[in-house]
């Protein structure tokens, strides 16, 4: 029970790290796409790029408000579903502006 | 009134097919004997017998169109997990390079938030199965809102590219 109890919690741990290393390669995203070819771009591209940094943090934030008074197996789940449908959404933010 | 008997003694119309007889005992018989159950049936047995087919009933009370649903959005998450796998093999050069440049942990974190992206589609059914399993409109609202949040975008704007 303690031994389920404690991996649940490492494995929530491990999905928030992803959530913050999803964050922080966006901001990295934004930076290198201003310096590279920020006179270039027009409003839309700055808008998904900001977008991009947005959302791990939305989908987290929903992901822990559909799971709420759920077990942890359920929560684990919809942390990973949000993790996904973030990467899904960058990898679709990437093809738009390059 | 043409018959067929068999020449046992106690034989009676049948109510239903006309003509025909029904062996066996009288009707009024067989319910005097279901109406006092056996004595050896335990009460809290009983309870427990109707409780179980409760649950039954409710846990497998998901409509043939709920399951047809969940045949052809289950197909489409697959189709959708399969193109974005296509984009992701598309654009795995590109992100090599930048899981290259950005340092041994960021590289691996890099490598899996790119390739994580075609478990979206399938995660989400998976999820919405999971959680609102029991509710028919949250279910049908669940899978809907995931067709389009997952939709494989790159698709429709430059196809030929990957797929």
């Amino acid at each position: 029970m303690r031994a389920g109890r404690i991996l649940a919690w490492v494995a929530g741990l491990l999905l928030l790290g992803l959530y913050g290393y999803a964050t922080v390669a966006a901001v990295g995203n934004l930076m290198g796409m201003s310096t590279y070819l920020g006179p270039l771009l027009g409003p839309l591209p700055w808008i998904l790029l900001g977008v991009a940094i947005a959302l791990p943090m939305i989908s987290l934030t929903v992901a822990l408000l559909l799971a709420r008074r759920r077990g942890a197996g359920i929560r684990l789940l919809l942390l990973a579903t949000g993790l996904c449908v973030t990467a899904a959404i960058h990898l679709e933010i990437m093809h738009l502006i390059s | 009134m043409m018959a067929m008997r068999s020449g046992a003694g106690d034989e009676r119309e049948s109510a239903t097919h006309s003509g025909w007889t029904v062996e066996g005992r009288d009707p009024e018989a067989k319910l005097q004997a279901s109406a006092d159950p056996p004595p050896e049936t335990d009460a809290e047995e009983v309870v427990d017998e109707a409780a179980s087919n409760d649950d039954a009933e409710k846990s497998a009370q998901m409509s043939n169109l709920t399951v047809v649903m969940l045949g052809i959005v289950g197909g489409i998450s697959l189709l959708y997990a399969w193109i974005w796998m296509s984009w992701a093999q598309y654009y795995s050069v590109v992100n090599a390079a930048v899981a290259a440049g950005s340092g041994s942990i960021g590289g691996v974190l890099q490598q899996i938030v790119f390739w994580i992206a075609p478990l979206a589609p399938i995660l989400w059914f998976i999820s919405a199965l999971a959680t609102v399993r029991d509710n028919q409109r949250k279910l049908t609202a669940a899978l809907l809102i995931g067709l389009i949040v997952t939709f494989p975008l790159p698709m429709v704007f430059s196809s030929g590219a990957a797929l």
